[in-house]
């Protein structure tokens, strides 16, 4: 494989691919909607990260788009979709703004990700209900959004150290 | 090359402590509006709408049949026993809402999202 936009587009496809599956079979392996609905570590944002770390912003912004969908293709494009979706523009708006101001870190981002993804779905409940009692949830996904957003981010670090620190994935076929 | 930093920064810690304080500040907001009140039903909503209003104090159970309520996945049970309620039976993939328990308290509702289904605990209008 030499073609760079062939290898791109089969790595890019590869890790949309893990992150479906983290995305779809986290919710069976790791449930923590006892803590709250919604509540999730949100293991395939790692893939995002990864994706964001080597490839930039217009990837990430594919990828986790694409992921979303991906996904609503096993569950549905019901009401969840529509919840999953509005987690995930508010988080990639706000991971973008911070990206791009470069001062913040993998944790920054991924902290603020995942708790503009919880205010996001918050937000999409409280419009389809029209009620302002969902916000009660807020505060519980707010915290736990922190924990796991630095989970997140740790995981992601090691990923992209372990795989090659600060080099592309084209520099560690050779 | 990639513009993505590794090693947490200073602003990290200033994004981490506004978030904190976010949280907390949430936190706060919605313990001091969420005080007991007198008179309390259980609404129930069928796709963002009321569709009945059920006694919080009084022991009783119901079923919302598929039959009648098309976007359910299958039925339902709610159960109301002494000022609390739960979804005791539902079919999702997840069981989110039946695994919520018991709600006592007004505001918190138990969403069954792919079954377009919400309970809450209201004050009577």
């Amino acid at each position: 494989m030499t073609n760079p936009s062939i290898q791109k587009i089969t790595r890019l496809a590869l890790l949309l691919a893990i992150g479906v599956v983290i995305n779809y079979g986290e919710a069976f392996l790791l449930p923590l909607a006892f803590i709250a609905p919604g509540v999730k570590l949100g293991l395939a944002n790692t893939i995002g990260l990864i994706v964001l770390y080597y490839y930039g912003p217009k990837e990430f912004v594919s990828i986790g788009f694409l992921r979303v969908v991906l996904v609503a293709l096993f569950t549905g494009f019901g009401f969840n979709f529509y919840i999953a979706l509005s987690g995930w523009f508010l988080a990639t708006l706000f991971v973008i703004i911070l990206y791009s101001i470069q001062r913040f870190s993998i944790f920054g981002l991924s902290m603020t990700s995942a708790v503009m993804h919880g205010v996001g779905q918050i937000i999409m409940v409280a419009i389809l209900y029209q009620t302002q009692y969902v916000i009660n949830y807020l505060p519980i996904l707010l915290f736990t959004g922190l924990i796991s957003g630095l989970i997140i981010a740790v995981i992601a670090r090691e990923v992209v150290t372990r795989v090659r620190l600060t080099t592309s994935l084209e520099e560690y076929e050779r | 090359m990639n513009k993505l930093a590794l090693k947490k920064t200073r602003f990290d810690i200033y994004a981490f402590s506004f978030l904190m304080i976010f949280a907390s500040l949430m936190l706060v907001i919605t313990n001091v509006f969420n005080r007991p009140e007198e008179d309390l039903v259980v609404n129930v909503y069928y796709e963002f709408n009321v569709i009945d209003t059920h006694e919080l104090y009084a022991n009783q159970s119901f079923v919302y049949k598929k039959d009648d309520f098309p976007r359910l996945l299958d039925d339902i049970t709610l159960e109301i026993t002494n000022g609390k309620v739960r979804i005791a039976e539902e079919t999702s993939p997840l069981n989110y809402c039946s695994l919520q328990g018991w709600v006592d308290h007004s505001g918190t509702p138990i969403i069954c999202a792919p079954n377009y289904f919400m309970v809450i605990i209201e004050e009577r209008s």
